[in-house]
């Protein structure tokens, strides 16, 4: 079995703010592999203790080659890193072309996995587009997976509904945060990776036009981000514990939670 | 010969001095040579088996005491004088001690005499015509023999009732031990008898020196006319294989630590407390662009440790001395250092069968590893100096490279590399606190005497925001001149490093390393001793050196230079402080902060049962603010409960994580609000009146 990851390379939310003047401070945030899509490379690794090949694909730019180190400290046989000045601008057609591009000149696989979203975009795009682009069934939103030799029975969770979806291979199937609970990887482990096991490789190589790429050609783009100032305040209650309680009750009730 | 000129006139007329083996045919003497050297070598052979069998050859032994020697043994000796000969640790007990003070003592002193007899006898009477054994000096050695060999029997006495009636359940009787005991109880009592048969056979005028044995010569007077030349032989011939019997056979019993004890104090004596060697030194292995793979920082097997921990654990002697200090396991939590040493110590001797690590085979469980609190406590105590801490960061490590480690500890570590701490707030909320109070940056105040390492406790955790609130307003109080890293500042990695997660901890370290230097810092003040070990021993362990001080030792020195009043009146009640392991037992910091106290609380000051270096762990130690592990109760209940036992109505301490701890503690303390718990900088502000400045 012939399994390819998506593994993206993001900003770390949790680091990411607007400065005074109100603009999005990205650049200084610390990165890493897309939280959603190490489950993914956790389960493909399992899959490769049972044998299968494990191929990473991403779209980034050069950074991005470390994060991949990091993807790789999994448990994964090598990455395929496509980048070059349009990244920057690349929306989820564009990430999709060059993944499917990647998938074809690699390919062909049984099974592409890949994170729901991703942290920076939050698009959920990529995954169904890669499928569309590949002709391959494409099921989202995985808690569980079993991969058999012909198909995958992938288990759903919607609302409070579970359903099973047996689906069969090639397919690309996106994992939520449920499937599984994804090793740490320390950080012995991701230096141990030689750099060798990274390719990067520009539109070119692809076979791909770069022209197509060129941010004018490009069918949506990010015009603008704003901070949004949610309504969140605090009281402090004082005085005695029965008193505070009671006073709480009371403003609940009167919020209309109790 | 003495013995072939042994006329009674002779011996009864002359002024004190040593006879040699009266009544004994000369070759007797030579025969003991003989079984001596016989008794060595069975000796060296047990010993060999003994240490290879933990998987150490006698070489590596040899070429690591080598390795002592040639760097100056100073250190060891004064280590093992203190420990071996001085019985430093093993005293702490009174049984225990004073049995091993009998045995060790009397056995030492007999064995001295003999060599002094033989040393006169064959070498200095033979060749030079000296003899030393006469007068006075006789006389008291005699006597000093005597009550060894009382001792000895009363020690043998002890230690047999200690292993047959009191047997505590780590220590067996098997047939092996008892026989050792008997062969010592024998050799002394023969030794006595032996006395005493002389002293009717040859009786001399300063026999009531040697006491023992003349009182048992009075016990014996009336056997005296069966007594004959054979009976006194065999008698000797019995002394003789009983002393052989324990100089030749202890190493094959539970009495083999009287050697593997001291050879494993002299080759861990090197080390400060709590202080972990190094796996390999990153800067170096990344500058030498060698290839990494094989390169682990911990053990997933004991036969992998090299061969002194290997020695260290062997050496254990199952005595339990760790697990009755350890407040992990006095806190129910599943894990007794004794007990992992032992499976340890008993998988490296024979190794369980089954594939994969330690955890895997059951030799011990993950949350064992997990519960430690990196204290200490138990270190102190071990009188083999065995480091059960450091062996337990060495299984973390090796958990988290493999990637065995649960969500909590994996969350703490992923949040270390993203938010640089482990609590996951942003790292620009850092300074955002400190920055409205006007403290300045080291960009701001380049040159200043002391940089104020703020941690990331009090940087980020609303509660130990107070304590840099009230350190700053001190300093400046004391007009120290003193800046901030700001947004620059940065997790040390001592929660990382606890963790298991090593190389993540060096390369931490080199680039806050990188980032001092670059403001050309030297002195350091911190208030967290956390932070105090990793940036003072730590760091330098790695060959980066910086001066640091913890906010006691400078505020308890601002004081003492009056650059801090005193304050006047206290009215908090009885103040106790809690020793953060970290400040007190592992960087020897006990003194300074009990001063601050006094200055606080004068008279009202009390200590608590175990203090300084007896201190009990808060319950955060060893990363385990971060993550739960199963227990029956609290560690930090369980402390708080010690103070609340002495009466204290408020609980200093000085480091954030006990702070936190104890806090929370004596919120949830049965039988309603506990003691008010602070950091000592905290009650020295408000004692002298100061706002703290950033307090929320
Ligand atoms: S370091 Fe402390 S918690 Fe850990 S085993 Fe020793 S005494 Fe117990
Ligand atoms: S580790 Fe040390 S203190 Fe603990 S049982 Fe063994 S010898 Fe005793």
């Amino acid at each position: 079995m012939r399994i390819l990851v998506l593994a993206k390379h993001v900003p770390d939310t949790t680091e990411i703010r607007f400065s005074p003047t109100g603009e999005l401070m990205v650049r200084q945030a610390p990165t890493k592999v897309n939280d959603y899509d190490r489950h993914a490379l956790e389960e493909a690794s399992r899959l490769r203790e049972s044998g299968a090949e494990v191929v990473i694909a991403s779209v980034g730019p050069p950074e991005a080659a470390k994060t991949m180190k990091e993807a790789l400290a999994y448990g994964a046989d090598r990455a395929v890193l496509a980048g070059g000045a349009w990244v920057a601008d690349a929306d989820p057609e564009a990430m999709a072309e060059v993944l499917a591009a990647i998938a074809r000149r690699q390919g062909p696989f049984d099974l592409v996995l890949a994170g729901d979203v991703s942290e920076d975009g939050y698009n959920a795009l990529v995954p169904g587009l890669l499928a569309a682009k590949l002709g391959t069934p494409y099921v989202r939103g995985a808690t569980a997976l079993g991969v058999g030799a012909a198909s995958v029975k992938v288990t759903r969770l919607i609302g409070d509904v579970e359903e099973e979806v047996e689906v069969a291979l090639p397919a690309v199937i996106s994992v939520t945060r449920l499937l599984n609970s994804p090793r740490v990887i320390s950080t012995m482990a991701v230096m141990k990776v030689p750099m060798s096991k990274v390719e990067t490789v520009d539109l070119g190589e692809l076979g791909l036009d770069p022209a197509a790429f060129a941010p004018g050609a490009l069918s949506t783009r990010l015009s603008a981000v704003r901070p949004v100032q949610s309504k969140r305040g605090n009281e402090m209650l004082r005085g005695e514990p029965a008193e505070i309680a009671a006073e709480l009750a009371a403003k609940l009730r009167g919020m209309g939670v109790l | 010969m003495a013995a072939s000129a042994g006329p009674r006139a002779l011996l009864a007329a002359s002024s004190p001095h040593y006879v040699y083996m009266p009544g004994l045919p000369g070759a007797f003497h030579w025969l003991i040579y003989v079984a001596l050297i016989v008794c060595l070598v069975v000796a060296a052979w047990l010993f060999n088996r003994r240490v290879r069998a933990a998987g150490v050859s006698p070489a590596e032994l040899a070429h690591g005491l080598r390795e002592i020697a040639s760097k100056g043994p100073g250190e060891a000796l004064a280590v093992v004088g203190a420990e071996v000969f001085g019985q430093r640790r093993v005293r702490r007990r009174p049984y225990a001690g004073l049995m091993h003070l009998l045995i060790f003592g009397s056995y030492g002193m007999l064995t001295l005499g003999t060599v002094l007899i033989a040393v006169q006898h064959d070498f200095t009477g033979r060749f030079f015509g000296v003899t030393f054994l006469n007068g006075n000096f006789y006389l008291v050695e005699k006597a000093l023999l005597d009550t060894a060999a009382l001792g000895l029997l009363a020690g043998v006495a002890m230690a047999a009732w200690r292993r047959l009636a009191i047997r505590p359940v780590t220590l067996g009787a098997r047939p092996t031990v008892v026989v050792a005991y008997a062969a010592l109880a024998v050799m002394a009592a023969t030794g006595l008898l032996l006395e005493a048969m002389r002293e009717l056979a040859y009786p001399v005028s300063w026999s009531h020196w040697t006491y023992a044995g003349h009182l048992v010569a009075l016990a014996i007077t009336p056997l005296v006319g069966r007594l004959n030349l054979g009976a006194y032989q065999a008698t000797w011939v019995v002394h003789v294989i009983a002393a052989f019997t324990f100089m030749g056979g202890a190493l094959a019993t539970a009495l083999d630590h009287v050697v593997l004890v001291p050879l494993n104090i002299a080759l861990q004596s090197s080390r400060a407390p709590g202080e972990l060697r190094l796996p390999f030194n990153l800067a170096e292995l990344l500058e030498s662009g060698g290839d990494l793979e094989g390169v682990s920082s911990g053990f997933a097997n004991p036969s992998e440790l090299d061969w002194k921990r290997r020695f260290m654990l062997a050496s254990c002697v199952n005595c339990g001395r760790c697990e009755e200090v350890c407040p992990a396991n006095a806190a129910g939590r599943p894990l007794s250092p004794r007990k992992l040493v032992q499976a340890l110590k008993g998988d490296l001797l024979s190794p369980s069968d089954g594939a994969g690590d330690l955890f895997a085979r059951g030799v011990l469980d993950t949350d064992t590893v997990w519960s430690c609190l990196s204290c200490g406590a138990c270190a102190r105590e071990c009188p083999a100096f065995i480091d059960q801490p450091e062996t337990i960061v060495e299984m973390r490590r090796h958990l988290v490279e493999e990637g065995n480690v649960d969500e909590a500890k994996a969350l703490v570590l992923a949040q270390l590399e993203r938010n640089q701490n482990p609590l996951g707030l942003p790292s620009y909320q850092r300074f955002a606190r400190l920055a409205e109070a006007g403290v300045p940056t080291i960009e701001e105040n380049p040159g200043a005497e002391y940089l104020y390492w703020v941690g990331c406790m009090s940087s980020y955790d609303q509660r130990a925001w107070g304590v840099a609130g009230a350190v700053i307003s001190l300093l400046r109080l004391a007009g120290v001149d003193f800046a901030v890293l700001g947004e620059s500042e940065r997790c040390l990695g001592e929660c990382q490093r606890k963790l298991g997660d090593e190389a993540g901890f060096q390369m931490r370290s080199m680039e806050i390393a990188e980032t001092l230097r670059s403001h050309g810092v030297t002195k350091i003040v911190t208030h967290c001793p956390h932070c105090l070990v990793t940036l003072g021993r730590d760091y330098r362990s790695l060959g980066m050196e910086f001066e640091v001080v913890h906010h006691s030792e400078l505020v308890q020195s601002l004081l003492a230079q009056g650059r801090l009043p005193t304050p006047k009146s206290w009215e908090g009640g009885k103040l106790t402080y809690h020793d953060p392991c970290n400040l007190g037992r592992l960087s020897g910091v006990f003194d300074a902060p009990r001063g601050l106290a006094a200055s606080v609380a004068g008279e009202s000051f009390v200590e608590l049962e175990r203090s300084r270096e007896k201190s009990f762990c808060c319950g955060a130690g060893g990363s385990n603010y971060f993550y739960k592990v199963p227990a029956q109760e609290s560690v930090s209940g369980l402390r708080l409960g010690q103070a609340q036992a002495a009466g204290a109505s408020t609980v200093a301490t000085a480091c954030p994580f006990c702070l936190s701890m104890l806090e929370d503690a004596a919120r949830t303390a049965p039988g309603g609000q506990g003691p008010r718990v602070a950091d000592l900088a905290e009650l020295l502000a408000e004692a002298l009146g100061l706002e703290a400045t950033a307090a929320p």
